[in-house]
């Protein structure tokens, strides 16, 4: 009893000793971090995956930014588009500088989102504009009709603005609070340095290094030795095993979908709606719950979170259902000679995956599971993330697991993307005429199964104790620019 | 009183007329000048304003909180002024976008009337937001990083209203200073400064009065004093330098003993605990006077005669890192 009261007693101390100070940051100093894999590329208008969207945001600017909070606010915009008679005119702040000292214009946006609306990967964003003109520090947009949600498309890490517009090459130039000293793909490492012009203050930090990595222990390694100051991946290469200097986590929105992208190597197979739906039934999502480094995984159908408007899997949801699941695969092998029963175990289909997300090789294994139990073979390949992008952009594969980032509460930004991640034109068909219907986008969507969404993710970063201010966007991007060192760290209890 | 000015008109014609007149008269003429003279310093020396000791009072540091406020946006910067002229001080709130004044009563608070900053947003501002908050004669002057222009804030009847002021920021009535461009503080990056403060509106045991000024540089204040005659006229009176201290100080007289006491809030780290500190100047500073932990982050201090019984009151505005809503807490 004695015992129980002072635990009690000892935690409502703690209670009462989380408080908050308001002292400033400081500046200076270096981190090291990682990003969760290789990014490809630096160019916003091709770019895809977490890693490149995360470097994307340190590197540029976008005319609105989406906060923590969903709430979209001005960024190198003045202020909200002033819309009338179909056009939406935007002011773009002055006097804000590319990173060797040229003014940013609104020349540059208009280049810079021309270059968009001709660009495959993202040009979903773009559609509902029909014409863009620069008048003076104004951008003007014709629109197809109205756009319920333009501050959002043009938040996006897509719209990124670059000088003159033109793909930044391998040293990018943007406007945003860090600029490239290196982009060394060989060493696995982005080197950043602090814009001391960047409109929206200089970042804390002096220099910031972010790395990545091919072997699933590595990053935690790293931290766990003190030598980098941020990890993704645990606090250590062992379970139990401490970290030099003692760890804090911080999580971000679940706004990270892991999905299956189907590849045209067995066209006739991975094109069929029937089978995607085969796949999509015989996955168990709940077991992809403890994939990961203990952040938190929401398991899905649909390529939106619940945040967005979609409903939380419930356990049936969650589980796999093998008998619809086998009725699906029949159909389709009505359709399908490779499908049917007496070929079935001819058949071997490829799961591509990237080498530098350890966590991808778990989440394929399930896809493999999956296929198993509906009598297909198949074989899991690694390969680097250049590889990857170029074979799936081939089509050179069956199937591959996938990633994408998007605001978490943007219904509009998930639909698109997961339109147009599999080169289905239908959501920016839709955005064409200014609005997306959420209810037609669901019911096409599982018609027609693009990819098969798995589950959505938060990032967990664990950071030393002399690390402060981490915090994520609504896309669970880091805000390495609000990050600070500040005094020293604290050594883990049992450490020399 | 008009005997004596024209003594001293007449005496002043004469001195300024003394060299143009003849040599043989230069005797008088001097002897007359210097009769004047003196008896001009007798007359300010006769009618010089007398000291007035403060007379100590017992403070109460009992904390109240006063009431939670949600002021839109972040607080950035608190001051304390009746610039109303009706004898009780208003507490005046600057946050990002706006200028909000509050009366405070005896358990409760009241706004009064807000005014919101405009123009040009400043071209380059660092990523938190800073502000400074002034009372400059009838007026509060607040600048927040936000903006390219401060705002002049004052009355006009029972109707709070403002208007562009220039750009910068005053830091004390007659000192200006800029933000480092795109950093959260003040002059050169290798010495920064985070916030100053000053007061003339204090006295000494004697009832000479005082100016006081503290700056804080990292996380060091560096606090000056200095004693000035009933003319006018000041001399250095001290010096003190404090370490570790937040960007929440105030300065005060609040038992009115004539040492000014230096009121402080804690230099964590955003997240870290934090607390009130009061320092008589001088004295021991690791203790201090008074003490008080917060569940929040110290936002603001200021110190204000909110009644106007004649005593100062301390008011902390706590919060955790970042809110709109602010607790506000008296002392005294």
């Amino acid at each position: 009893m004695e015992i129980q009261l002072r635990r009690a007693l000892l935690a409502l101390l703690a209670c009462t000793t989380l408080v908050h100070a308001e002292s400033r940051p400081r500046y200076g100093g270096a981190v090291e971090g990682a990003l969760l894999g290789a990014p490809v590329t630096l160019d916003p208008a091709i770019a895809q995956v977490h890693a490149e969207l995360t470097a994307i945001d340190l590197i540029y600017d976008t005319l609105y930014r989406i906060g923590p909070d969903g709430i979209v606010q001005p960024h190198l915009a003045l202020a909200a588009p002033v819309l009338d008679a179909g056009r939406a005119r935007i002011t773009i702040r002055s006097g804000v500088k590319f990173h060797d000292g040229s003014d940013l214009t609104a020349a540059d946006v208009a280049a810079t989102l021309e270059r968009v609306r001709v660009t495959p990967a993202n040009r979903w964003i773009v559609s509902p504009i029909s014409a863009i003109r620069v008048d003076g520090d104004v951008v003007e947009l014709t629109l197809k009709g109205p756009v319920a949600e333009l501050t959002t498309l043009l938040a996006l890490p897509a719209t990124a603005i670059t000088r003159s517009g033109k793909p930044p090459g391998e040293r990018p130039v943007g406007s945003g609070p860090f600029k490239v000293d290196a982009f060394d793909r060989k060493a696995r490492r982005l080197m950043l340095a602090a814009f001391d012009g960047h409109f929206a203050g200089r970042p804390y930090l002096d220099q910031l290094s972010l790395r990545w990595y091919d072997t699933p222990d590595a990053e935690a390694r790293q931290f766990e030795r003190g030598t980098a100051h941020l990890s993704a991946r645990g606090v250590a290469a062992f379970t139990g095993a401490q970290p030099k200097y003692r760890a804090e986590d911080v999580e971000g929105p679940a706004a990270l979908l892991v999905f299956v992208g189907f590849g045209r190597a067995h066209m006739d197979v991975t094109a069929d709606r029937n089978f995607r739906r085969a796949l999509d039934l015989s996955l168990s999502r709940g077991a992809l719950v403890s994939v990961g480094s203990g952040e938190r995984v929401t398991p899905s159908r649909l390529p939106v979170p619940v945040e967005a408007g979609a409903s939380v899997l419930d356990v049936a949801g969650r589980a796999d259902d093998l008998v619809r699941a086998r009725a699906a695969l029949t159909a389709a092998a009505a359709t399908v000679k490779a499908l049917d029963p007496s070929r079935l175990a001819a058949l071997k289909l490829e799961i591509l995956i990237e080498d530098t997300r350890p966590d991808d090789r778990e989440v394929a294994e399930r896809v493999a599971y999956a296929l198993t139990k509906l009598g297909i073979a198949s074989a899991i390949t690694a390969v680097p993330a250049a590889t990857l992008r170029d074979r799936v952009k081939k089509g050179d594969c069956d199937l591959w697991i996938g990633q994408l980032a998007a605001p978490v509460s943007a219904a509009t930004a998930w639909w698109g993307a997961a339109f147009s991640i599999a080169n289905d034109p239908w959501a920016e068909q839709q955005l064409a005429t200014g609005t997306l219907d959420r209810a037609a986008a669901a019911k096409v969507f599982a018609e027609r199964l693009p990819i098969v969404p798995l589950v959505f993710r938060a990032v967990r970063i664990w950071h030393r104790s002399d690390v402060r201010g981490l915090g994520f966007d609504a896309s669970g991007r880091p805000s390495y620019a609000d990050l600070f060192l500040f005094g020293d760290p604290t050594r883990s209890k049992g450490k020399p | 009183m008009d005997r004596v000015l024209a003594r001293a008109a007449l005496g002043a014609v004469l001195v300024l007329a003394a060299p143009a007149l003849a040599e043989p008269r230069a005797d008088y003429f001097s002897r007359l000048a210097a009769a004047v003279r003196s008896g001009l310093e007798e007359a300010v020396v006769a009618r010089a304003p007398r000291l007035v000791p403060p007379t100590p009072i017992k403070v109460t540091w009992k904390a109240v909180r006063v009431g939670s406020l949600d002021l839109g946006a972040p607080l950035v910067a608190l001051t304390a002024g009746d610039l109303d002229r009706d004898g009780k001080s208003e507490l005046y709130a600057v946050t990002s976008r706006e200028v909000i004044a509050f009366a405070l009563d005896q358990r409760k608070i009241k706004e009064l009337g807000r005014v919101a900053f405009g123009g040009d947003r400043a071209a380059l501002s660092p990523r938190e937001v800073i502000g400074t908050a002034v009372v400059d004669g009838s007026e509060l002057v607040a600048g927040v990083s936000s903006w390219a222009k401060e705002l002049r804030v004052g009355w006009q009847g029972k109707v709070l209203v403002a208007q562009p002021g220039g750009a910068g920021f005053l830091q004390c009535p007659g000192e200006r200073a800029a933000l480092s461009p795109g950093r959260n503080h003040f002059g050169d990056p290798l010495a920064p400064v985070h916030g100053v403060r000053c007061r003339d509106d204090l006295f000494d045991a004697e009832g000479h009065p005082l100016r006081v000024r503290a700056a804080l540089a990292g996380t060091r204040l560096a606090i000056t004093v200095a004693r000035c005659s009933v003319a006018g006229a000041c001399e250095p009176a001290g010096t003190y330098e404090y370490k570790d201290y937040g960007v929440a100080f105030e300065l005060a007289d609040l038992d009115r003993n004539g040492t000014p006491e230096l009121i402080v809030s804690g230099a964590g780290a955003p997240g870290d605990p934090d607390a009130i500190k009061v320092i008589g100047l001088g004295g021991e500073d690791k203790k201090g006077l008074f003490r008080h932990r917060f569940n929040g982050g110290v936002a603001g201090l200021a110190v204000l005669d909110s009644d106007g019984d004649g005593a100062m009151e301390l008011v902390a505005a706590v919060r955790l890192v970042g809110a709109t809503r602010v607790d506000l807490w008296r002392f005294n």
